[in-house]
């Protein structure tokens, strides 16, 4: 019986930079940093109250799920920003988004207030968007 | 003992803030009450105190990454948010009985990478 999601995948438009972005400006956890030989870099982070769920920071290159018609289309549509990731939870979202703002991460406006909590959207300037969200107690 | 709110807040603030430098003073706060009696009452429904829950946070999520991370001991350290690698293996010793590298040679495991990265990116190793 699946139980729960262990590993997600997110597109960057660079694994060296997301890295930077998700560990020093997120706080995030470096879960994983490893090079094979083939030069496959496999690179993982995790946040900080979901230590079992390993999100993996994916350059899309041309591979067996890729061709590399599709991967460049990936890489457009990433340089484009134009890709939705997900939504992440805090418990002050506008304290975090004055935080995080400081650090020079991009929103796309002040938090607003939502039938279920206080949400600012963020970018993360590599192709994808979050809501960062406090939400209401239910 | 069911926790309060306050205490139920102080412990997800220890597992969201482990390894950024948290005071009890700090947690105390977030429970709305005195040092002494956030102590007092954090022991009586957790069974250990607000200091021993964070150093079991940061030497736990210290084991994870010395077994399957390949990250210097001086990152891991870092990470886990203890300053000096010096008092990092003092307290990591003290508490599982051996250094952070011994720990990490008798129980490193290779790195998980599920199949289907695996297929997608054609990695043979």
């Amino acid at each position: 019986m699946i139980t729960k999601l262990s590993h997600v995948t997110l597109f960057v438009t660079s694994q060296d930079a997301a890295k930077d972005f998700y560990v020093n400006k997120l706080g995030f956890t470096l879960h994983t940093d490893q090079t094979m030989d083939s030069g496959f870099r496999w690179l993982t982070v995790v946040a900080p109250a979901q230590p079992d769920l390993e999100i993996v920071l994916v350059e899309p290159k041309e591979s067996p799920m890729l061709d590399a018609e599709s991967a460049a289309a990936v890489r457009m549509l990433l340089k484009k920003g134009v890709l939705g990731a997900g939504a992440f939870e805090t418990p002050d979202c506008r304290k975090t988004y004055e935080t995080l703002k400081a650090k020079g991460v991009q929103f796309a406006g002040a938090p607003e207030e939502r039938f279920y909590g206080t949400e600012a959207v963020m970018r993360d300037g590599l192709g994808n968007w979050f809501s960062v969200t406090t939400q209401k107690p239910h | 003992m069911a926790p309060s709110p306050g205490l139920r807040a102080a412990r997800a603030q220890i597992d969201r803030e482990y390894a950024q430098g948290l005071t009890v003073a700090q947690l105390a706060k977030t429970a709305g009450g005195s040092t002494f009696h956030f102590i007092r009452a954090f022991r009586q429904v957790y069974g250990l105190t607000p200091g021993q829950c964070v150093r079991a946070r940061r030497l736990g999520r210290a084991r994870e990454l010395l077994t399957t991370t390949a990250l210097p001991v001086t990152e891991v350290c870092h990470q886990v948010g203890y300053l000096g690698v010096a008092t990092f293996s003092r307290v990591f010793r003290a508490y599982t009985g051996e250094s952070p590298s011994q720990f990490r040679k008798r129980t490193r495991r290779p790195t998980y990478i599920p199949s289907c990265f695996l297929r997608m990116y054609r990695v043979d190793d």
